[in-house]
């Protein structure tokens, strides 16, 4: 079990600097949300699913619009009658039911939140989760912060681990007596799901005390020069990423000014 | 000797929200039920959210809270949605537990703490939806939340005295 979304691969997104690659994603979002022209966009969300066939290959294109497809088709139903100014293209019973303001607000809304999802997969496809805590670090998240987000993706899979053996020990006690059919079936995992909870939460709770010793025998809270194991390389060594991203900034920002 | 104190204290608080992020994660992911349009399915991240909120107090629930839904997204495919999350799991996670600190052992306390973060949680969500995908969309989700937050208040509830009853040093957890 990994606690991300990474898929390993050696296209220029994932050589592009984490710090650079969060600075343009912050900015493409703002972007999506500040931008009033359809057209512009269309044209940035279709630039990231482009960027998205090129760097994890053309079937990945469509993955993150395969998980949202629902909140699309609800987005383009229930937005026009919410926006009933302008022309009116479709009534019923009298009452306009689709109007020119309504398509428009559909397809703004519809091109605004795929972008932002493309623009989030195409970030944490190519970004492992170290090097983004290490952007958020160089940003000034506090080292305790970072060290709390490192540790729990590091007990995520430990977690997974103790439901699941919890959850196996707990079916195999009751399994002489528990037949039946699909209904049943349901009622019996909701019924044995408190239990292995109770014991998942107190088995996580007795680690607790573990943990927190195990900080404290590391060296947790001394004042000595701390060492660490990965560094994202000096800001001075990055030179070409950082004018990538300032001209993807200033090249989006001139686009929404100018249309 | 108060250094020790307070490196000990930092550790264990760092544990302590380290722990429960996994759990709460592990809660998010394990149990997914297919209904919410806009985020897909309803979990029970929430029940982890209230039992840290009952149990560990506000500062854990803030964070662990936030942390653990959040990651669960973005391991789902809907990181779009962590941002938003992020922010209304830990605030309704610290609601409720700072209403149980304010509150203390009256018998509505719970209850009211469960109200207070279903709250800020459902109107988060709904703020963070109207500006994603607009309100008629956004409006759709908000009696998945509900039902989502009533399931996480009970289940929160029953657990959080099931397991101070079964181990009892978890009261000394909190802070």
């Amino acid at each position: 079990m990994i606690a991300d979304s990474f898929v390993p691969g050696k296209g220029i997104l994932y050589r592009f600097d984490p710090r650079m690659k969060l600075l343009c994603l912050l900015f493409v979002v703002l972007a999506f949300f500040i931008e009033s022209s359809l057209p512009v966009k269309a044209g940035l969300l279709a630039i990231f699913v482009l960027l998205t066939g090129t760097s994890l290959g053309a079937g990945k294109a469509a993955v993150p619009f395969k998980l949202i497809w629902p909140i699309l088709v609800l987005t383009a139903i229930l937005t026009p009658p919410f926006n009933l100014g302008g022309e009116v293209l479709l009534s019923l019973k009298g009452r306009p039911v689709l109007t020119s303001d309504g398509l428009e607000a559909a397809a703004a809304m519809l091109l605004r939140f795929s972008g932002i999802t493309a623009a989030f997969f195409l970030f944490f496809s190519t970004t492992e989760t170290s090097a983004f805590i290490l952007a958020l670090r160089s940003f000034g998240l506090p080292y305790k912060a970072a060290l709390t987000v490192t540790i729990s993706l590091r007990y995520i899979p430990d977690m997974f681990r103790v439901y699941g053996n919890i959850s196996d020990a707990h079916k195999l006690r009751s399994a002489g007596i528990m037949q039946g059919g699909r209904r049943r079936g349901f009622q019996r995992r909701l019924a044995h799901l408190f239990p292995v909870l109770i014991s998942v939460l107190i088995q996580a709770v007795k680690s607790i005390p573990a943990l927190a010793m195990a900080l404290d025998s590391k060296g947790f809270g001394r004042q000595n020069p701390r060492t660490s194991c990965r560094k994202l390389p000096h800001w001075s060594a990055i030179k070409p990423d950082i004018a990538g991203a300032a001209a993807v900034i200033a090249l989006t920002a001139f686009v929404i000014v100018l249309l | 000797m108060k250094d020790n104190l307070q490196k000990h204290n930092a550790s264990g608080r760092i544990a302590a929200i380290a722990i429960m992020t996994a759990v709460t994660m592990v809660f998010t992911y394990v149990v997914r039920i297919p209904i919410a349009p806009t985020r897909g399915y309803i979990n029970l991240g929430d029940v982890a959210v209230f039992f840290t909120a009952f149990t560990f107090g506000p500062f854990t629930a803030l964070i662990s809270g936030g942390l653990g839904p959040a990651i669960a997204d973005i391991a789902a495919g809907y990181s779009q949605w962590a941002p938003i999350t992020f922010a209304a799991h830990g605030l309704q996670g610290f609601a409720a537990a700072l209403i149980i600190r304010a509150m203390g052992t009256r018998k509505v306390a719970e209850p009211l703490a469960g109200l207070a973060g279903m709250i800020v949680m459902v109107g988060l969500y709904l703020l963070g939806g109207v500006f994603m995908v607009g309100f008629g969309a956004a409006v759709v989700e908000v009696p998945m939340n509900i039902l989502q937050n009533a399931v996480g208040i009970v289940g929160g509830f029953v657990l959080s005295h099931a397991v101070r009853k079964a181990y009892p040093p978890v009261s000394r957890l909190a802070w």
